[in-house]
């Protein structure tokens, strides 16, 4: 079976405000001194994808898939690390992150699937954590013309069947559909597994195949749906913190209470 | 959108097996503001069984036309039926937007309805500006570092609006504006996926979305057992218990105690953050909480710079010192 997981490179997501610049003149946004990451909800696919290697009984081969502008391949090795098999590239300068809408990358991720022909399940993030659309799986899978599972939080194959554990207000639903199908994974599948030491060496020995838009027969256009007109930086609201004191710990839970009931915030 | 007259329309979307969403009646309230900058109608449509008597008591709500697709097909949601249903509303109504609140359910079918339509979609609005008479809609990319303002070039286009972003509507005494029943035809429809079976989860305890008080817990708490010593300070108070992501994926805590941007938005009186850092994109969920109180061990964690109190300490001595002396003042 062979599982392809789209996986985007975004800046790190838990970099502080400052090194997001607002460039005015082109209205995009700019990265000062931030390290390129895997994208968060895209981790947690890989996760999904590798519970299932580990317990299928059949030949498991985990692929990754990424489009994109200068993907950084140390980045990329994370995932090989954790368990996937290969690395499919398709790097082009046209993927500019500003260029690229859901639209466009659900095309370009489509084209490059095609050309990967072999596969049975795709696995995709939630949201990529850069723009947070949250789109790009359900238009990989009209493009390609299969079903899509959306917020998965857990996910097994059994036959030619995907079976999902899908989230629904106050608990999950059981959903089926035939192979090939696109899942879109949540965080509740569990967070991506550490790898080990050697399993990091390992990496550096597994499969990377780069492409270009010549090779997937992608076509950059200039079909936007959305267009962004302003960009700001909203100002976080701080709030005067009262810090309690206390001798010991619990001194500290004793004088939190009081204070609390004190000010009548409770009880 | 400027110079069209076609309507607006709002998705109503049904919960709980006979309500409308709460987040229908904020987004209702953005897009009337809309209408009256564009002079456009405002309709609404719900897809749903047996929804008359919803459809009946949005009239209190000043909407020019409710249109209702009712059909056993769209009991509950299933993304194929709804689309269908959707597609077949749309071609008689011909509205020139669609908005919907940002919920489990628009998450799925917004973006299926974006791609059958050909349509442009904003996800996860959280406000709307005027810029040269022209709606901006805004939303926070880059970990809310940044707020984008969006313009939506071609008609029809899709936005779901986040929870808590806009005041509910006003519900008027009169009921106005007029029914429209839509047919839709869906029983001949063969779904590619299909739904064996719905797990609800017990209720155990109040929810976050509904509750006054709420005690939050991260990855600080270390374990489903720490999330005990939450529980009890929350039975103590009437309290939800809530949580950081990082309980949710390690399966500590179930999926609908996240609070945050890709959890539930809440606003409660007092929020409890306990071993919780303060990432922003917790404090999308939580910022607009009236009062915040931080607990973590780290006296450098973000949480302090948004809490009104704050005690540096670790929890499991903390909370059920906490948690003793208010039992203690209830009984006195
Ligand atoms: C697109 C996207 C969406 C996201 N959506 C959400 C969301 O909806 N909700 C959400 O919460 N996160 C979300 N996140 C994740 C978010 O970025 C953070 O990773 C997460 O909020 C961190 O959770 P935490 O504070 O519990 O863990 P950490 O950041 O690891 O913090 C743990 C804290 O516990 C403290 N601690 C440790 N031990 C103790 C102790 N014994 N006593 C007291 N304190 C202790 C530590 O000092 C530390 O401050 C999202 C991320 C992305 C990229
Ligand atoms: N450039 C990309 N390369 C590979 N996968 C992507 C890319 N962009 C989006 N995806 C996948 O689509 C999911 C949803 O992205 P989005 O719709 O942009 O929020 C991500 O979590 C990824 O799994």
């Amino acid at each position: 079976m062979n599982i392809i997981t789209c996986i985007k490179q975004v800046p790190d997501h838990g970099a502080p405000q400052e090194s997001f610049i607002i460039n005015i003149l082109e209205n995009k946004v700019e990265f000062r001194g931030i390290q390129p990451v895997l994208s968060l909800f895209d981790e947690n696919a890989l996760e999904a994808a590798l519970q299932i290697k580990d317990t299928s009984k059949e030949q498991v081969k985990v692929s990754i898939l990424s489009v994109g502008k200068r993907i950084s391949k140390p980045v990329m090795s994370k995932a090989l690390a954790a368990g996937a098999d290969e690395l499919i590239i398709v790097d082009d300068e046209s993927f500019e992150a500003a260029q690229m809408d859901s639209y466009a990358t659900a095309t370009a991720l489509a084209a490059a699937v095609k050309k990967i022909e072999n596969y049975d399940l795709i696995l995709v993030g939630r949201q990529a954590a850069d723009w947070n659309s949250g789109q790009v799986g359900i238009g990989l899978a009209v493009k390609l013309g299969i079903p899509v599972i959306t917020l998965a939080k857990r996910v097994s194959v059994s036959g030619k069947k995907v079976i999902v554990e899908r989230l629904i207000p106050g608990g999950h639903e059981v959903v089926e559909a035939t192979l090939p199908a696109v899942v879109m994974v949540s965080n509740e599948v569990g967070e991506l597994r550490y790898p080990t030491m050697i399993q990091r060496k390992d990496a550096k020995n597994k499969p990377v195949i780069s492409w270009g838009i010549g090779d997937i027969g992608y076509v950059p256009g200039e079909n936007h749906k959305v267009k962004i007109r302003t960009l700001i930086k909203p100002e976080l609201k701080h709030r005067q913190c009262r810090y309690i004191k206390g001798e010991t710990q619990s001194d500290l839970g004793k004088n939190l209470a009081l204070a609390l009931m004190n000010d009548k915030v409770i009880g | 959108m400027k110079g069209d007259k076609s309507p607006l329309v709002v998705f109503a979307e049904v919960v709980d097996g006979g309500k409308i969403a709460p987040c229908f009646f904020e987004t209702l309230h953005a897009v009337q503001k809309i209408a009256e900058i564009y002079e456009s109608k405002v309709h609404a449509l719900i897809l749903g069984h047996n929804v008359a008597d919803i459809a009946e008591d949005i009239r209190h709500y000043g909407i020019d036309t409710i249109h209702i697709a009712d059909d056993a097909c769209l009991g509950a949601y299933h993304p194929e039926y709804y689309l269908a249903a959707f597609r077949q509303a749309y071609e008689q109504i011909r509205p020139c937007a669609v908005f919907m609140g940002h919920t489990l359910q628009s998450i799925d079918l917004a973006p299926r309805m974006a791609f059958d339509l050909n349509a442009g979609l904003l996800t996860d609005c959280t406000g709307i500006e005027v810029d040269s008479g022209e709606v901006l809609f805004l939303k926070p990319v880059f970990s809310s570092h940044i707020l984008a303002g969006y313009e939506m070039k071609d008609n029809p286009f899709i936005v779901t609006m986040r929870s808590k972003s806009f005041e509910p509507a006003h519900r008027w005494e009169l009921k106005q504006g007029t029914l429209n029943i839509i047919q839709v035809t869906l029983h001949q429809l063969q779904a590619k996926v299909i739904i064996t079976d719905r797990v609800m989860r017990e209720s155990a305890g109040i929810k976050v979305d509904d509750a006054e008080i709420i005690v939050a817990g991260g990855r600080g708490i270390g374990s489903s057992e720490g999330f005990k010593v939450l529980a009890d300070l929350a039975d103590t108070m009437g309290a939800a218990v809530g949580a950081s992501r990082p309980p949710v994926d390690t399966g500590w805590i179930s999926a609908e105690s996240q609070v945050g941007q890709t959890g539930a938005i809440v606003a409660p009186a007092v929020y409890f953050a306990i071993g919780i850092s303060g990432a922003i994109q917790h404090l999308a969920g939580m910022s607009q909480s009236k009062k915040i109180i931080a607990v973590n061990k780290d006296a450098e964690a973000s949480i302090f710079k948004v809490a009104d109190y704050g005690a540096v300490g670790v929890y499991e001595e903390i909370i059920p010192a906490l948690t003793q002396t208010i039992k203690d003042n209830l009984k006195a």
